[in-house]
């Protein structure tokens, strides 16, 4: 009953509107590549100093759903992922605009968004003192072995491409070694003596460069080809079917639950969610073939797990006071600055405002789907302006957004270089999932690694704790060889087959 | 033997970085393994796997084309040409002189390329001047609206 007071309070006219003006803020900020929640946030902070706590999280939250949500329109209609958290969305989103399919997809993408995003709220709302408390309990070996184990299901994105899958995964990871050691802060690593390396390569300028651009470049060389027509329903409302809801629910609810851990976790956040619920949702699909040819179960997932990242990013922040993310920490100064100090005093000394933050989340995403839902039509006309005009034209929006995230040139040079390694990459059959996952986990599984080192002493000391840690690294191990031994198979039935 | 070629020049690229990981400084206090640690591990099993890759693909006897040479022909190596000329000149001619510029010729070959001719003087106009206000509009809401410092070359604008 608390939680439909909490919505009273927040639906009054004023409030709406900031949500609103946030969401769609978020959406082209979280659409357009290189821009970001966080910067989203960092520029509309200011306006919200002479406001209260209720509209001042109104028009913050508002923005935070919807640049999460907003990466989906580019990367399923131009295989641009807006935000990392959108890469997995890529895989199949994409396939299904070169299928003619672009509507479904969105509609399938803004739905489960939606999906993701409310499930997790009411996470936040049910199980927010159980789940900072699991946060707080996990220590580098648990990071690691969970971080590992998401990495290892790696294995289930390259069926029939084990080997190629692994090598692009090794480069994923070998990427993310570039610059300053993260634990002793003095070795600079690959970096031949140029300071502009020393943070290594920006997440952003990977994705644009292994992604987007080879893209363009490979449809340049195919501009005279009529591309395929979309089907388009004569609405403004695009939303999925019951019936396609009712396949996806299951596929949903398990990516919603893996979204929501994984937002609980520090420094996680949505694309390893999205990458490791589309990894799942393969595993347990009954067509598993169909995914990366345009199978909407993939985009489902990986829509409601990167959303429901939010509701869980917001436990730890909330009843701990510890930010999981850039944007979980302006939220916190945001608070701050409203006279607030989020923690578990928070929670006992103002359960209203608490409830009123949830309330503001729930609407924010129906928002965000009503919005989202109602553009459908009028950002797939993208898709119909000519090919001539359009490629430079994502191109230059490309540039801008690496130069946009550390406002310097150099990242292009090195945009450039990956352009050619994704170009090579995808031409010679390798399958460039693995490798964006091994960049998004790559750090973090060093950085657990050496933390437990440098705190248990070996990895065997390491292997011998019981926990959660130990449990998932074993896992970790026995899933990829599982899969292995299970491809062969195939391998050799399907050989045994075209002999006969 | 593209493929090859490609695993060639990736086991050469990780010889050279496995043999730079060994100039890693030792630090006495970091009790995790030392900053070398972890690139030599992923680098010695990014040897086996591409060494491993490049046997199957000679067991194999299959003869595929390079399919990454399709980058340097035609309209392909014209956009990845201009895009790279763009980027090398951003920081003296400042991004909206090398931005248009990369704009209106992309437009206007890949025109071309589609259409078999430019048409008329007026008709590269009515496809040039657009791009050029879109450039200098974008530059004044990143530089302006969202303090993003974008180059602005030898015009200081």
């Amino acid at each position: 009953m608390e939680i439909l007071q909490a919505i009273g309070a927040v639906l009054t006219v004023p409030n709406l509107v900031l949500i609103l003006a946030g969401v769609i803020v978020g959406l082209v900020f979280g659409a357009i590549p290189g821009l970001n929640t966080p910067i989203a946030i960092a520029i509309l902070l200011p306006f919200t100093f002479a406001m209260g706590v209720v509209p001042a999280m109104s028009l913050l939250l508002g923005t935070y759903m919807g640049g999460v949500a907003g990466g989906l329109i580019s990367a399923i209609l131009l295989r641009i992922p807006g935000t990392a958290a959108s890469v997995a969305t890529v895989f199949d989103g994409y396939p299904m605009t070169l299928n003619g399919r672009a509507a479904e997809a969105l509609s399938m993408g803004t739905f489960a968004s939606v999906f993701g995003g409310i499930f997790s709220a009411i996470a936040l709302l049910l199980l927010t003192p159980v789940l900072a408390s699991l946060a707080i309990a996990f220590g580098p070996w648990e990071y690691f072995g969970t971080v590992f184990f998401g990495l290892s299901l790696v294995c289930l994105l390259m069926r029939g491409r084990m080997l190629k899958g692994f090598i692009a995964t090794l480069i994923g990871v070998l990427i993310k070694t570039v610059g300053i050691d993260p634990i002793n802060g003095i070795a600079s690593r690959f970096t031949f003596g140029n300071a502009e390396l020393d943070a290594g390569f920006d997440l952003v300028v990977v994705v644009i460069g292994v992604f987007a651009l080879p893209e363009i470049l490979y449809t340049s060389g195919k501009l005279g080809d009529i591309p395929t027509p979309q089907k388009f329903q004569n609405k403004w409302f695009f939303v999925p079917t019951l019936r396609q809801i009712t396949v996806q629910l299951g596929n949903m609810i398990r990516s919603c639950v893996i979204g929501t851990i994984i937002g609980i976790l520090p420094g996680l956040g949505g694309g390893p969610a999205a990458l490791i619920a589309y990894a799942q949702a393969k595993k347990f699909s009954k067509h598993p073939d169909e995914f990366g040819k345009g199978c909407p179960d993939g985009v489902a997932a990986s829509e409601s797990a990167n959303n429901a990242t939010t509701g869980g990013a917001l436990i730890p922040m909330l009843a701990l006071g510890v930010p999981g993310d850039t944007v979980t920490a302006i939220l916190i100064g945001a608070m701050a600055i409203q006279g607030f100090t989020c923690g578990p005093l928070l929670l006992m000394q103002e359960p209203m405002l608490f409830r009123t933050l949830i309330a503001i989340v729930i609407v924010a995403n129906i928002f965000m789907f009503v919005v989202q839902a109602s553009t459908v039509k009028w950002a797939a006309k993208i898709l119909q302006m000519p090919r001539y005009f359009l490629m430079p034209l994502i191109a230059v929006f490309c540039i801008l957004g690496v130069i946009s995230v550390n406002n310097r040139v150099f990242d292009l040079f090195y945009m450039f270089a990956f352009i050619l390694l994704g170009y090579a990459l995808d031409k010679n059959g390798y399958p460039l999932a693995p490798l964006m996952l091994g960049v998004i986990l790559g750090g973090m599984v060093e950085q657990n690694l050496r933390r437990s080192l440098s705190y248990y002493g070996t990895f065997w000391d390491c292997l011998k704790l019981p926990s959660v840690g130990t449990l998932f690294f074993i896992l970790g191990i026995v899933f990829p060889l599982i899969s292995v031994i299970g491809n062969a198979r195939e391998q050799m039935r399907l050989r045994r087959a075209s002999a006969a | 033997m593209g493929e090859f070629i490609f695993l060639s020049l990736l086991l050469v690229a990780c010889g050279v970085l496995l043999a730079i990981t060994f100039g890693f400084p030792l630090v006495q206090m970091d009790l995790s393994g030392g900053a070398r640690m972890f690139p030599q591990l992923v680098l010695g099993l990014l040897i086996v796997a591409i060494l491993a890759r490049m046997v199957i693909i000679l067991a194999s006897g299959k003869k595929e084309p390079f399919a990454f040479l399709e980058i340097f022909k035609g309209p392909r190596l014209f956009f990845i040409a201009s895009l790279f000329v763009s980027i090398v000149t951003m920081r003296w001619l400042g991004f909206m002189i090398s931005v248009s510029a990369f704009l209106v010729g992309s437009v206007n070959f890949n025109y071309w390329s589609v259409k078999g001719n430019l048409g008329g003087a007026k008709a590269i106009a009515a496809r040039s001047l657009p791009m050029v206000a879109l450039v200098v509009s974008l530059y004044f809401i990143f530089t302006k609206a969202l303090t993003v410092l974008l180059p602005a070359g030898f015009t200081g604008i």
